[in-house]
């Protein structure tokens, strides 16, 4: 009986490039024609079965494209700690697909052995950035490699938070020697949830810790009358998404940039068109930069 | 508020997920935009959590959903994810004790064969997810000399799953997956004897004979073949084993095997 479970190749780096949230719709389309994007990133908790299609085709795909694993599922801010078994489960992703980048959210999503599927947001504490230090610096020790931290989408803040989001993000990376995820799309819907303004966000990240960008779609809804922006990954990134994007390539020049796409997956196409208009952007926010440092 | 406060929020948060509604004490922790909106914020993320858990198991279990309706199933689902919650992040690993949960629940007590039309999709999601292997090339057993075949042990396909049910529950599924369902005669259908398992990326469900199911769940427990085979029939029947082997072999479903002193 011969294992399959050898490491395919050897981490390339992820380019400054549009990549794409790797679904299962699409598998057999990217295999079939090869499309020229810059990687692919999936949710290393799709792939914690033993075998079956999703590792026969994430295989396949990870041989012609740079990989990056995005999980959902670590709870970096669980006051009791990360999961050991999720954890190994993790490192066997990692050390079976070589990915260039492995990231996770500053959230919880367990409590007491309990998993609750969603990534709920941190009160921003003292208490809760030791706590996520914590168990940043245990899964990197165990990971073997920094992880890049994104910035959540929240619908509700906490009364006793006393620290703000960005600062909490950037001094929980430099703590513990992670970096930063920036999902532009989040920093939006959070900052039309809560009131804060989105550039002064984006500006406060130092670039050094950047190293990728998300953008998604987001959804419309309302609490007494107010509306309140979801981020449900089920739409085209939307035109002030676009413009933030620009704003933030301008302030950190060029980054690895994820479309991401979860709920009502549509066709291959629309994607592949969205990291096209990406990358557009990528090449629009490199000539600004040229013109503004040759003005 | 002092140390552990923490864990005192994620404790009242998650009861506010999955209890019968928001802890009160907790909405009071909420930042008010409006005057009524703390409920309304909670529930934002009550919904993700109940909606995504109940989607993950629509997916596992569509033969299931569609036999009870969409309705009766999201009830169903809301109320097992409330009281099960997954314990691993990974929904590959979620959900095995909804058959039992289904077969107790009140408004689905009536069709009594839906617990094992269940419990045939969870085979089939184990099945799909179960580990890769090479499959035995069955030339190497003529290698085997006469006097060591009866030792012979076959190691199984790790997605092998063995189901016995006293309902048609391979015809209901399959009939259940098509968009015109045909007419099943449950009085008229044989208890079934049902081999799951995953041929390259295809879960495959058959039915076998009684006799070749009790020979393939000896094998599968480890049991040589005289044993096995011993299990099965009183009196020796050298061209029914081979012709059963055979069949198995066909089905590519071992993936080595060993004789005894190797």
């Amino acid at each position: 009986m011969t294992s399959r479970k050898q490491p395919i190749r050897k981490p390339g780096p992820i380019p400054a490039r549009a990549g794409v949230g790797l679904k299962p719709q699409h598998f057999e389309t990217i295999l079939d024609t090869q499309p020229d994007v810059g990687w692919f990133e999936v949710h290393p908790e799709n792939y914690m079965g033993a075998g079956g299609a999703p590792h026969h085709f994430l295989t396949r795909i990870r041989e012609h494209y740079p990989l990056s694993l995005h999980g959902t599922g670590l709870s970096l801010g669980s006051a009791d700690g990360v999961s050991t078994a999720h954890l190994e489960a993790l490192k066997a992703l990692v050390d079976r697909y070589q990915p260039a980048l492995v990231s996770e959210h500053l959230s919880w999503s367990r409590w007491q052995n309990i998993a609750l599927n969603d990534l709920l947001p941190v009160p921003y504490t003292d208490e809760a950035l030791a706590v996520l230090c914590r168990n940043v610096d245990t899964a990197q020790n165990i990971l073997q490699r920094p992880l890049l931290i994104e910035n959540p989408a929240s619908y509700l803040q906490v009364t006793f938070s006393h620290i703000e989001e960005a600062e909490f993000l950037v001094t929980l990376a430099q703590r513990s020697g992670a970096g930063i995820l920036l999902d532009v799309n989040n920093v939006y819907v959070s900052a039309c949830n809560h009131g804060f303004d989105a550039r002064s966000y984006i500006s406060r990240i130092p670039t050094e810790l950047i190293g990728e960008i998300h953008l998604a779609g987001h959804a419309i809804d309302r609490i007494d009358g107010q509306p309140i922006l979801i981020d449900d990954h089920g739409s085209e990134v939307c035109a002030a998404v676009w413009d933030l994007y620009l704003y933030a390539l301008e302030q950190h020049g060029a980054l690895p940039t994820l479309i991401e796409w979860d709920t009502d997956v549509p066709a291959w196409p629309m994607l592949f068109e969205q990291a096209r208009k990406a990358e557009a952007i990528l090449e629009q926010s490199c000539r600004n930069i040229v013109q503004k440092a040759s003005a | 508020m002092t140390g552990g406060q923490l864990s005192r929020y994620q404790a009242a948060f998650q009861s506010s997920l999955l209890g019968e509604k928001p802890d009160a004490e907790f909405l009071d922790l909420v930042v008010k935009q409006s005057k009524n909106d703390a409920p309304a914020r909670v529930g934002i993320y009550r919904n993700n959590v109940q909606h995504s858990l109940s989607a993950a198991l629509a997916d596992l279990y569509p033969v299931t959903r569609r036999l009870i309706g969409e309705q009766c199933f999201r009830s169903a689902a809301v109320a097992y994810v409330r009281k099960n919650p997954p314990e691993h992040a990974a929904m590959v690993f979620y959900g095995e004790s909804f058959i039992d949960f289904i077969a107790g629940y009140p408004a689905c007590s009536q069709l009594e064969y839906l617990a094992d039309t269940a419990r045939l999709e969870w085979c089939c999601h184990l099945a799909r997810n179960a580990g890769d292997a090479g499959i035995l090339d069955p030339s190497r057993l003529t290698d085997i000399p006469d006097e060591k075949l009866g030792r012979l042990r076959l190691v199984p396909h790790p997605s092998v799953r063995l189901m016995e049910s006293r309902w048609p529950v391979d015809d209901i599924q399959l009939e259940n997956l098509k968009e015109d369902v045909g007419i099943i005669d449950l009085a008229a259908s044989a208890p079934r004897h049902l081999l799951i398992w995953r041929d390259e990326l295809e879960v495959r469900v058959i039915a076998l004979t009684g006799n070749c199911y009790r020979l393939l769940a000896a094998l599968s427990r480890g049991q040589p073949l005289d044993a096995a085979w011993q299990g099965v029939f009183e009196q020796e029947s050298p061209d029914e084993l081979a012709g059963m082997l055979g069949y198995l072999l066909g089905l590519r479903l071992f993936i080595d095997f060993r004789t005894e002193g190797e």
